[in-house]
């Protein structure tokens, strides 16, 4: 009777290290996934530039078709609109887009600039 | 000489469960790699515009050394025909994945039923000039 009531203990502590060990697992593959879609989507939105202004010698980014590429391509890898998306843009000589994920208290941020070539 | 049986019979259904801890985490470690993987196969899809040859025979190498399956049963699809600056590309991996229940023998779960594959079918945007004229 001893032995069944410290096994049967034993296996409940497992049983919730277990489940704790998969529910972290869990979070950090999505904050991994939210990390490649915020990447993917700043990779996106950094290429729509004003093509008129890149002519003159300046990088502008157009940030309607930015925004809209960068949600696109942010939930098409994210699978459904599940979290919040912020879409910041910086300008200067080398302008950048910052894409910013967040789903509870998860948060993903990636920066991109437009590389011409 | 009853505790002794008892308990022997205890340690063996214990070890089933702390032998599945370690398996998870071994599970776990073979998806992020399979991720990471791919992660860089992405990124040379990114210059060369499509799935090549080349890029897919290097994923498949990676795969296999990350994971330990076999070459042959890692499914790769997605666009194959060269798209340029710009424009959508999409991948599909299916990594199959096995043992993953530690103690399975114990359970009664074969090696067919002990497995799963892990999909990675994502998108990524094309960074491709066509300066190599394909």
């Amino acid at each position: 009777m001893k032995n069944m009531i410290i096994t049967i203990g034993m296996i409940i502590f497992i049983m919730t290290m277990t489940g704790m060990q998969y529910r972290c697992n869990s979070v950090l593959h999505r904050k991994q996934d939210m990390k490649f879609a915020a990447d993917e989507a700043a990779a996106t939105a950094a290429l729509c530039i004003d093509r008129e202004a890149f002519g003159q010698g300046i990088i502008k980014i157009r940030r309607a078709e930015a925004e809209r590429a960068a949600r696109d391509m942010a939930w098409l890898n994210l699978g459904k609109e599940s979290g919040k998306l912020e879409i910041r843009f910086t300008e200067g000589v080398r302008p950048t887009v910052t894409v910013i994920i967040t789903e509870g208290k998860l948060r993903a941020e990636s920066e991109y600039e437009y590389v011409p070539y | 000489m009853k505790d002794l049986i008892t308990s022997a019979a205890c340690i063996a259904i214990l070890l089933a469960f702390v032998l599945q801890f370690t398996q998870s985490q071994v599970t776990y470690n073979h998806i992020t790699s399979a991720d990471q993987s791919v992660n860089t196969f992405k990124e040379v899809v990114k210059q060369d515009g499509c799935i090549t040859a080349q890029n897919e025979a290097a994923l498949r190498g990676d795969i296999a050394a990350a994971t330990g399956c076999r070459q042959e049963k890692i499914r790769i699809s997605g666009t194959r025909k060269p798209v340029m600056r710009g424009e959508r590309i999409h991948y599909r991996v299916t990594v199959p994945i096995e043992g993953v229940i530690g103690a399975s023998g114990f359970w009664g779960i074969s090696s067919a039923e002990n497995r799963f594959s892990y999909v990675i079918d994502r998108y990524t945007t094309s960074e491709y000039l066509g300066s190599d004229g394909r």
